[in-house]
């Protein structure tokens, strides 16, 4: 019996499904105060196929998930294993019940061994003491039965992320799991670490085992799934074979409406440049080179955007830029004066505003009032601070200014504090304080992650308009509808190197996807 | 900056002292004593009669001054526990001028004196705010092992390079007579309230002022809210570390200076090892919410615990040294609860509500 | 040259073991809580609980097991409370630690008043046998250093400990108590600093007040610059025992000032070796479940 609403073309049995269901949710529902994260969902998973779970951002995705292994409880609605009631109290029970679960940000300890990562929690034991030969002996069993290629006593933090991420995979294996959740498994790999993960995966599928994949990569969805569902704002809209689905028809129903996100903008008119990288190299936190000789230039009157696929370098670049973090090799120029390696101070005096990519670390302090955070730059600037002394009326009046011209809402006005705030007025509060600086380089690091999608068009309208101001603006965006209807030309970063430009408008989809995984496009 | 008030901010201070008291009063009644008669002494001692009022200001001082050093500090995102040795320089640096520079006029003398404490308490301070950025120390044991430090170096100078040339003693030479704070007010013949009180109320009205009103008090909130934040705002987290501890080092160094050059005659070999107002300043602080005005009335209260004391001993309301003793686990059960306010929400939440929904206040999306 | 070898090679050594003991107690007890998490400067006050007691059980136990099993109660005891505010009620576990020193320091003292009198214990107080003036106490420090080699490095108990301390979150996929095992790191951390204290008290057959002195801080001191291992932890130990046994020998110099030498060591072994020393990633903060 299947509640599952077809919505979809064909409703034939995929490949290596012999269709009874092994899990399946009935009118699950999932509510955070008045905020519905899923609501009546409906979702089955047979025995042996792939079925992979779509969804924007914000979808209600991670939240299905996370009930189902424990983390979560439903506030309505029940989850049921092979046809039971099963009350998942916990991972320890959702693991007892033959649930393995991979985690988008890997639940790896770096400072263990592969082995040590695995067995944790059923550990091989030789009288009282820890066996660790068997462990390992046990992990490369089966890193080999299932081509998982990783040597059980690296320490996880010397490995590659692909190699974590078998790991992670071995782990549910370890314990035995019939039904395997992968969240948005590809995000941060590389293109030949997904091509051996997907074969892993048919593998595992033709062995017997149960898949739910997290992904809103619509063509590996395609080239994996046997079936297709898809969450829209907590709700399901449907599932569907994949067979006989072509990415437009997924991407329709992920979205709800044929839609390309639409800017009015005109024709740039670009001058002078104002940002110039010259084989600008950067480390990242592991001391890896992270940028790799990036050289590009952002003209005054034109949006530049810098496509990629996440962790790429892009988070690094922005911050050598802004002076957040070192410079090993090559130059930056700021219309025409040499910023290298100057403090995030003398940069930002020297006309860089920075929407910084994680708003909730950088970009505001959660516990300063608005007031406060409008003046993140201005602690030294004789219009705030006189004789050291904050003019208070000067910090209010400029809080009013950025709330009313940027249509920032709060419970209690100016006074309120900036923690308290929804997503997307937080981050119009920071735009709006970035662009009344004035800046001749406009830095929007994913200026639209975690915002409504009213908020979304009011800010692509303010960078479009800093851009008509005359403003150079660089876009880094991960989300490649922002980048198409934005840019005015689009530069692709993939491993740290800058591997392709294209103008704006003249490019579509599939050919900037391939640039983003590093495979062709005109340089 | 003001906010609205938050009813918070006080209940669960007032909540930590009932809770320490009430096990202070089974602590009492554990040993065969009556509490009710022993806390009517302790408040005797604490307000009940103008020499008592003037003993708790003379007891807060100090440690209003430590519970601010404690504060800024905190604000600045660090825990300042090497109070101690910060008071010690304090002592060491006030009291050398306060001895020697005789050349110092009328007034002058003894404000030169607590210049010299604030500088000596403030460079202690500022070497572990050094260390911390400088070398990643942490600043916790580094402030500890400062204190154990500062014990030793006060000791070794009254034992030689400080002593009074001729005596016996242990203790050096005495103060000038204008290094001395002057008298505020007399209660009884015991009693004298000195200016040491209105330095501690000035240094609370200043730190109030830095922390709400000024580029620097905005920096230190910052860095010790989201130090990448500051960051990112251009702020210098490493300058502002140092000194936000030089502050801090400062506020210590004075409450040493204060005591001793208000009550006492000479620096004497034997203080050194029991010093206990950098500790209570922790005390001060958290009880006083790390807010400047907080700490006035925190340092009033456990002051006038510790002027209580006295009250119980001469009331004979205790065993002999109890008293204190006692006192000390009501400060640390204050720090505790303090610490672990979350007990209160949870109690309240499921008792009564007073708090409201907590969850209720962050939006979840 | 007999009396050169009697002051600096077996006074010299005896008086390193009897300060590094208590030390290595201590830091042991540091390491099982910090690698489950959380941070535990009340060592101090927990090691004050185990002198007084150790005193107190002796004298009303007449036997110095007794002194002992109350010494590791008593630090026991101060580490639940520590426990409770921060594994359960999330407190600042800096605070807390601070809390503890501040009770333990007013509770102990109150009781000693009380239980023994303004006089102090009496002399007669039965202690562990003295082999050659070292306690045989010694031999339970050699012990708890083997034990907690194995149990922290070696069982799946000591492997999920880490864990907890490393990572609470990956633990919790897994289905590992993080709770639990934070509990378990804390009260064995009390137990282990209570025997720490008890070997400062029976080393000079009774209890004074202030007798603990930093050791705890010290211990603390030593678990970082030890790296949070157990042979690190002695060997820095056995270091500070052996600054504190120059103390007594140097002459010439005052001894105020010499007797600065462990804490000026201590702070410069610290800040130099810190950077290569990494804590458990997770020490420090509280874990909310979900």
């Amino acid at each position: 019996m299947s509640t599952t609403t077809h919505t979809g073309l064909g409703s034939g049995t995929s490949a290596g499904a012999d269709g009874r269901p092994i899990l399946e949710l009935r009118g699950v529902s999932k509510r955070f105060g008045d905020f519905y994260a899923n609501k009546d969902v409906n979702f089955d998973l047979r025995a042996g196929e792939v079925h992979c779970l779509c969804g924007e951002n914000g979808a209600g995705k991670s939240t299905m998930m996370n009930m189902l292994y424990g983390l979560l409880e439903p506030t309505e609605g029940g989850i049921f294993i092979d046809g039971q009631p099963a009350r998942i109290t916990g991972p320890r029970h959702a693991i007892d019940l033959g649930i393995g679960m991979v985690h988008q940000h890997f639940m790896l300890i770096p400072v263990f061994t592969v082995a040590e990562n695995i067995v944790l929690a059923d550990e091989p034991k030789q009288g009282m003491m820890l066996d660790m030969k068997a462990g390992e002996q046990r992990v490369r069993e089966l890193s080999d039965r299932y081509g998982l290629k990783v040597d059980p006593t690296s320490l996880v933090q010397d490995i590659t992320v692909g190699q974590q991420q078998r790991a992670e995979i071995l782990k549910a294996l370890y314990r035995k799991a019939r039904i395997l959740i992968l969240d948005e498994p590809t995000a941060v790999l590389t293109p030949q670490e997904i091509e051996e993960l997907l074969n892993v995966i048919r593998q595992l599928r033709d062995e017997g085992m149960s898949i739910i994949m997290i992904s809103h990569k619509l063509r590996e969805v395609l080239s994996i799934a046997d079936r297709v569902s898809v969450l829209r704002r907590g709700e399901m809209v449907g599932t569907v074979d994949a067979a006989g689905q072509t990415e437009d028809s997924l991407a329709r129903m992920m979205v709800g409406r044929d839609v390309l996100l639409r800017v009015d903008k005109t024709e740039a008119i670009p001058e002078r440049p104002v940002l110039q990288l010259r084989n600008l190299w950067v480390k990242d936190d592991r001391e890896l080179d992270a940028v790799r000789g990036a050289t590009f230039e952002v003209h005054a009157g034109e949006i530049v955007a810098l496509a990629g696929i996440d962790g790429n370098g892009q988070s690094e670049l922005v911050d050598a830029i802004a002076g957040l973090r070192h410079s090993e090799q090559g130059e930056v120029v700021l219309d025409g004066e040499v910023i290298t390696n100057l403090t995030p101070h003398d940069i930002s005096d020297a006309g860089l505003g920075h929407i910084p990519e994680d708003r909730h670390r950088r970009g505001i302090v959660l516990d300063f009032d608005l007031r406060e955070n409008s003046i993140l730059h201005d602690w030294d600037k004789p219009d705030i601070v006189r004789f050291g002394i904050i003019d208070t009326a000067a910090s209010a009046e400029r809080a009013e200014l950025l709330c009313t011209m940027y249509d920032v809402r709060s419970g209690a006005g100016i006074i309120s504090r900036s923690g308290a705030l929804s997503g997307g007025n937080q981050q119009k509060l920071v735009i709006a304080r970035e662009i009344q600086r004035d800046p001749k380089l406009l830095i929007a690091a994913q200026p639209t992650r975690g915002v409504d999608i009213g908020a979304i068009e009011f800010i692509h309208q303010r960078l479009v308009e800093e851009r008509d101001a005359g403003t150079a603006v660089l876009l880094v965006s991960l989300e490649m509808q922002e980048v198409l209807s934005l840019a005015d030309r689009i530069i692709v970063i993939f491993e740290g190197q800058i591997v392709a430009e294209f103008e704006g408008g003249r490019v579509d989809e599939q050919t900037l996807g391939k640039a983003m995984i590093g495979s062709g496009g005109p340089a | 900056m003001r906010r609205h008030f938050d009813p918070e901010a006080l209940l669960v201070p007032l909540l930590a002292v009932l809770a320490a008291m009430l096990v202070g009063a089974l602590l009492i009644y554990g040993i065969g004593y009556d509490a009710i008669y022993a806390y009517t002494s302790l408040i005797e001692g604490a307000v009940g009669s103008p020499s008592a009022i003037g003993s708790t200001l003379l007891r807060a001082t100090p440690i209003i001054l430590t519970g601010l050093s404690v504060t800024i500090a905190l604000r600045a995102g660090l825990f300042n526990i090497g109070g101690t040795g910060q008071v010690i320089l304090g002592m060491l640096l006030g009291g050398i001028v306060a001895i020697h520079a005789n050349f110092l006029p009328g007034p002058s003398h003894w404000i030169f004196a607590l210049v010299a404490a604030a500088i000596g308490g403030g460079i202690w301070g500022a070497i572990a705010g050094f260390l911390k950025v400088a070398r990643g120390a942490n600043e916790v044991v580094v402030t500890i092992m400062l204190n154990y430090i500062a014990i030793r170096l006060g000791e070794f100078l009254l034992g030689g390079p400080l002593k009074e040339a001729g005596s016996d003693n242990p203790a050096s030479a005495e103060f000038a007579a204008n290094a001395k704070l002057p008298i505020l007010w007399r209660p009884d013949n015991f009693t004298e309230v000195h200016a040491g009180v209105l330095v501690a109320l000035l240094v609370a009205g200043a730190t109030w002022f830095l922390i709400a009103r000024t580029s620097l008090g905005y920096q230190i909130r910052a860095v010790g809210l989201q130090p990448d934040a500051a960051e990112y705002g251009g702020m210098s987290v490493a300058k502002v570390t140092v000194i936000a501890m030089f502050l801090a080092g400062a506020f210590a160094g004075l409450g040493g200076a204060v005591s001793q050059l208000g009550e006492l005659e000479r620096l004497q070999k034997s203080e050194f090892g029991v010093i206990n107002i950098g500790f209570t300043g922790i005390a001060v602080a958290l009880l006083g919410r790390s807010t400047a005005i907080g700490c006035v009335f925190a340092g009033l209260l456990l002051g006038g615990l510790d002027s209580g004391a006295v009250g119980i001993q001469n009331d004979n309301a205790l065993p002999s040294g109890v008293a204190t003793k006692l006192i000390g686990v009501i400060q640390g059960v204050i720090v505790l609860f303090v610490g672990a306010d979350i007990i209160f929400r949870r109690l309240s939440g499921r008792v009564m509500g007073v708090f409201g929904p907590r969850a209720a206040k962050e939006p979840v999306a | 040259m007999s009396e050169f070898i009697d002051i600096w090679i077996v006074g010299l050594g005896k008086a390193t073991i009897i300060y590094a003991a208590p030390l290595i107690f201590a830091a042991l007890g540091g390491l099982f809580s910090e690698r489950s998490g959380i941070v535990n400067i009340g060592l101090e006050g927990m090691m004050t609980g185990g002198a007084f007691f150790a005193i107190y059980g002796s004298d009303i136990g007449g036997s110095s097991i007794v002194g002992i099993l109350f010494a590791v109660a008593a630090g026991m005891a101060l580490a639940a409370i520590h426990a409770v505010a921060t594994i359960t009620f999330h407190a600042d576990q800096i605070i807390s630690g601070t809390a503890i020193v501040l009770i333990a320091a007013g509770l102990i003292n109150f009781l000693n008043l009380n239980l023994f009198g303004p006089n102090g214990s009496p002399a007669s107080i039965a202690v562990p046998a003295k082999v050659g003036g070292v306690s045989v106490l010694v031999l339970l420090a050699i012990a708890a250093v083997v034990v907690t080699q194995y149990v922290v490095f070696r069982t799946p108990f000591g492997l999920r400990l880490r864990s907890v301390g490393e990572h609470p979150r990956a633990a919790d996929t897994v289905g590992i108590s993080v709770v639990r095992y934070r509990y378990v790191g804390v009260l064995v951390s009390g137990a282990l600093a209570g025997l720490g204290g008890a070997f400062i008290s029976f080393n000079v057959s009774s209890y004074s007040e202030g007798m603990v002195a930093g050791n705890g801080y010290i211990a603390l001191a030593a678990l970082i610059i030890g790296k949070w291992k157990p042979m690190g932890c002695v060997l820095a130990s056995l270091l500070f025992g052996l600054s504190q046994g120059l103390v007594a020998r140097v002459h010439g110099v005052s001894p105020d000032l010499i007797s600065m030498l462990p804490y000026v060591i201590t702070l410069i072994v610290l800040v130099g070796f810190v950077g290569k020393s990494i804590a458990p990633a997770a020490a420090g903060k509280p874990y909310d479940a979900h």
